[in-house]
């Protein structure tokens, strides 16, 4: 018996799904990172011609691909030339991959969660040590919120090879994540479909709140013509244009077959062109809006620090030369240290080691990407905002928003297939398998709570994706193109909605996308060539920072 | 001293000086006690402590961020009368009667006044003490005796403050009220810890704003509860969500087991018809 595919109920529903997807975490944390590295504004330049060049065509090519053939990965690609399912087989692969250690982000961001309703947030103070004496050390050494981060909840060992337990606390956040992504998924795109509404919609409110909030905030301006201002200089440098393509290539999601999973349960008569073009719109859209509050945000941090550090000095001084409270301020801070120093040079000497140079450039200057961004450099900016709970509880609402409707992506990737194989549904029916599916990767997800946790996700998000997405959408471009046959294609297209293809589209899939991910491939396969022993930063409790730890080249994983 | 008790001799000590009740010999007299408290009191002398205040970073803040939000109006008059030291340091110009509202409110000047209210928490605080027994051995009558230093003697007048600076610091000491030398640093500092608060309170500042340099402030014991909160909003949410998992999970096998009855007779329905859009059969 023949059951009919299920469709989504609206074609509004499948924009939402495919934007609730593209938009995730890495507009949030990697995006404002770039646009700070190379140039601020005029980052823009490189990302929208990406985006025009390479993300729009590929996003085209995949819903296409996804509603013409109206099966998975594994199907359409096997459908197009039996030879190339392994193409199929490879996407499923890596979303099992980046499923995995994706839903530990939002196992972290649940853990903050829960700890948001505690008065005082449990990262705005270091706790007190054992004779109450005093503050713990290592909170003293690093900062509240690092401490809170790499002590309370990763609890990090100091290096890789250090496993250590299994911690039950993340664990606990990680099966609830699961089970969360399970509930949005199990009744397929009848539940999905729904859920969409709210993954994609949300995070915008939230993201506009956050707008006006952190515009408002002192410092802000600073941060934001700090990140706008151009540095038209950096328009030569080939690295910021990698990065444009890099970042629009793995921002849209391509080549993880989610894309094409989501496109089979359209109507074949569906318009994906314009979709095409409002999904990934949408997605840049959303990264520079994004990067806006980021950056008012980092202003208000910097801010705050930068007049920190002057009050502490300015006390330094006050102190030292029993000067009268209040006479010191930051406007006559650089010529009071003059006439002391001149005045009474052997006491300036003394205090001299102890005032720390100030600087708002330097610290604005520190760019941090990825977990760094959203669990420490955020959470310190909100505990100085007032009524931080509320703050707090917006923000990874938003965080969990973007993080599961970018796993309900990631997971339809693999599901699709396995519902689509006749093998499978007919022996179980689709909540079992989602159900099986959601269980692999919880007790696979578990190695990332170990007290080694972090550093296994740093190497899976560094390197489970990068180079193996590059390969399978050059593939999937040339089999369409030369395998398949782009006048086949477009005579299937025909049939199928009706239209024809644009010749834009045709230039790009036939030749200049291919050419761009080649481009991109040797690139960063000779990057790692040549970077030799590749390294990661290690924790040192002891010191309380960061410090790079090589690889040894009898262990394996590096 | 014992040597000389276990001989059996006492060491009589020499004859006190003769107490003169002619006035004119009051004054020196005056200014010997004077001198010799103005020695108790010094710069890192022994018992002595450091106090350094900071009222315009604790106080002046509040009233500066209301004067930069209500624009610019001029303060000259106020300024001189209640030595308000912000008009020379702020530009803006500001209402005599705003600044003079604000400076009463908000700020108060490190006079001779607020050095006396020190003086009577600190000697407010020695009094909380419990009374101090000290056991010596004198001489003069060869025995051991009890001295009882009951706190309730402890007056302003114990307590010498000097080398007050402008920045507000001071140095303090407390005198023994029966003899002349300064009390143990211990004993103040206890009693200084245990009344923190209050003392913090008169002046309207904190630990960090009134600081009394060698006595380290309590830290805030931590608030644990039994259970952490976390655990209850995790178990509330998770509840939820098997709850609503169980639901779609049962609703999804009712609904398969109600569609049973109509999948036998999706078998009769002829092959040739199969797979063929609804219109037709029906036109059919």
């Amino acid at each position: 018996m023949e059951k009919a595919r299920p469709l989504w109920a609206s074609p509004l529903q499948f924009v939402f799904a495919c934007v609730s997807y593209a938009v995730g975490l890495g507009n949030v944390w990697r995006f404002p990172y770039l646009c700070q590295l190379y140039g601020g504004g005029s980052f823009l330049v490189p990302y929208l011609v990406m985006l025009v060049v390479e993300g729009m065509p590929l996003l085209y090519l995949e819903l296409v691909v996804g509603q013409r053939m109206r099966q998975g990965s594994i199907g359409a690609w096997r459908t197009i030339s039996p030879y190339l399912g392994g193409v199929g087989v490879a996407s499923v692969v890596v979303s099992f991959f980046l499923s995995t250690y994706y839903n530990v982000i939002n196992a972290w961001a649940f853990w903050y969660l829960f700890h948001s309703f505690q008065d005082p947030l449990p990262w705005s103070v270091c706790p007190v040590n054992g004779n109450r004496s005093g503050y713990e050390e290592e909170c003293e050494k690093a900062s509240s919120t690092q401490y809170f981060w790499y002590r309370k909840t990763l609890n990090i060992s100091p290096s890789i090879e250090e496993s250590g337990r299994l911690q039950w606390e993340p664990a606990l956040c990680l099966l609830l994540a699961w089970l969360v992504v399970y509930l949005c998924i199990l009744r397929g795109t009848e539940s999905t479909g729904k859920v969409v509404y709210f993954t994609a919609l949300l995070p915008y409110c939230v993201l506009t709140i956050y707008l006006v909030r952190g515009l408002t905030l002192h410092g802000a301006t600073n941060g934001l013509l700090y990140m706008f201002t151009p540095k038209v200089e950096q328009l030569v440098n080939p690295k910021a244009w990698i990065n444009a393509a890099t970042q629009i290539f793995f921002s849209l999601g391509l080549g993880f077959g989610s894309l094409i999973a989501f496109a089979s349960y359209n109507e074949p008569s569906t318009d994906c062109q314009k979709h095409a073009v409002i999904v990934s719109l949408l997605n840049s859209c959303t990264s520079v809006f994004a990067s806006v509050v980021t950056f008012s945000i980092y202003g208000f941090k910097a801010t705050f620090n930068y007049e920190s550090c002057v009050n502490k000095v300015i006390l330094l001084l006050t102190n030292a030369f029993d000067l009268e409270d209040g006479f010191l301020t930051a406007d006559n801070l650089e010529q009071v240290k003059a006439y002391l120093s001149s005045a009474h040079p052997g006491k300036y000497g003394e205090v001299l080691p102890q005032m720390r140079n100030c600087s708002l450039k330097s610290e604005l200057d520190t760019a941090v990407q990825g977990t760094g961004l959203a669990f420490i450099v955020y959470t310190e900016a909100i505990k100085n905002m007032e009524v931080s709970q509320l703050w707090s509880l917006l923000y990874f609402c938003m965080l969990l928003l973007l993080g599961v409707g970018s796993m309900l992506g990631n997971t339809a990737a693999i599901l699709t297939p396995l519902t689509d194989s006749a093998a499978v549904s007919r022996r179980l029916p689709k909540e079992a398998i989602a159900g099986l599916v959601c269980l692999v990767h919880c007790a696979v997800g578990l190695l990332f709570t170990m007290e080694a946790g972090n550093y296994w996700f740093d190497i899976f998000n560094d390197y489970a994706a990068t180079l193996p997405l590059l390969l399978i959408v050059l593939v999937e471009t040339l089999a369409v193109c030369y395998v398949y046959g782009l006048r086949r294609f477009e005579s299937d297209f025909k049939a199928m909605s009706g239209r024809g293809l644009s010749w834009y589209w045709k230039v790009m899939w036939a030749g200049v996308s291919p050419l761009l991910i080649v481009g991109l491939f040797v690139f960063y396969l000779s990057d790692y060539i040549l970077t030799g022993t590749l390294q990661y930063q290690a924790w040192d409790a002891t010191q309380a920072h960061k410090s790079p730890s090589g690889c040894r080249p009898e262990k394996q994983l590096c | 001293m014992a040597k000389a008790a276990l001989s059996g001799e006492c060491i009589f000590p020499p004859g006190l000086p003769c107490v003169f009740h002619s006035e004119r010999m009051l004054w020196p007299f005056f200014f010997l006690v004077a001198a010799i408290h103005a020695e108790l009191c010094q710069p890192d002398g022994e018992n002595a402590f450091k106090v350094r205040l900071s009222i315009r970073t604790a106080l002046g803040d509040k009233a500066a961020q209301l004067l930069w939000s209500l624009q610019k109006v001029s303060c000259k008059l106020s300024d001189e009368w209640l030595n308000c030291p912000w008009g020379s340091s702020i530009k803006a110009k500001f209402s005599p009667l705003l600044c003079l509202f604000l400076c009463i409110y908000f700020r108060y000047a490190w006079d001779s006044n607020e050095e006396y209210l020190f003086k009577a928490m600190v000697a407010f605080s020695m009094r909380k003490v419990p009374n101090r027994e000290t056991t010596e051995w004198h001489s003069s009558s060869c025995k051991f005796v009890t001295e009882v230093l009951f706190s309730s003697t402890i007056g302003i007048s114990h307590v010498l403050l000097c080398n007050v600076t402008q920045r507000v610091s001071f140095w303090f000491v407390v005198t023994d009220p029966l003899k002349n030398y300064t009390l143990p640093a211990v004993e103040v500092e206890s009693a200084i810890r245990m009344n923190r608060n209050r003392i913090n309170n008169a002046f309207f500042l904190n630990d960090q704003t009134l600081e009394f340099l060698k006595i380290p402030s309590t830290l805030a014991p931590p608030t644990d509860s039994s259970v952490p909160i976390w655990i209850i909003i995790f178990g509330v949410i998770f509840c939820i969500v098997i709850v609503a998992v169980m639901l779609l999970v049962l609703s999804g096998i009712r609904q398969r087991r109600s569609s049973f009855p109509f999948q036998s007779q999706e078998h009769s329905i002829p092959k040739y018809l199969k797979g063929k859009p609804w219109k037709l059969v029906v036109n059919w």
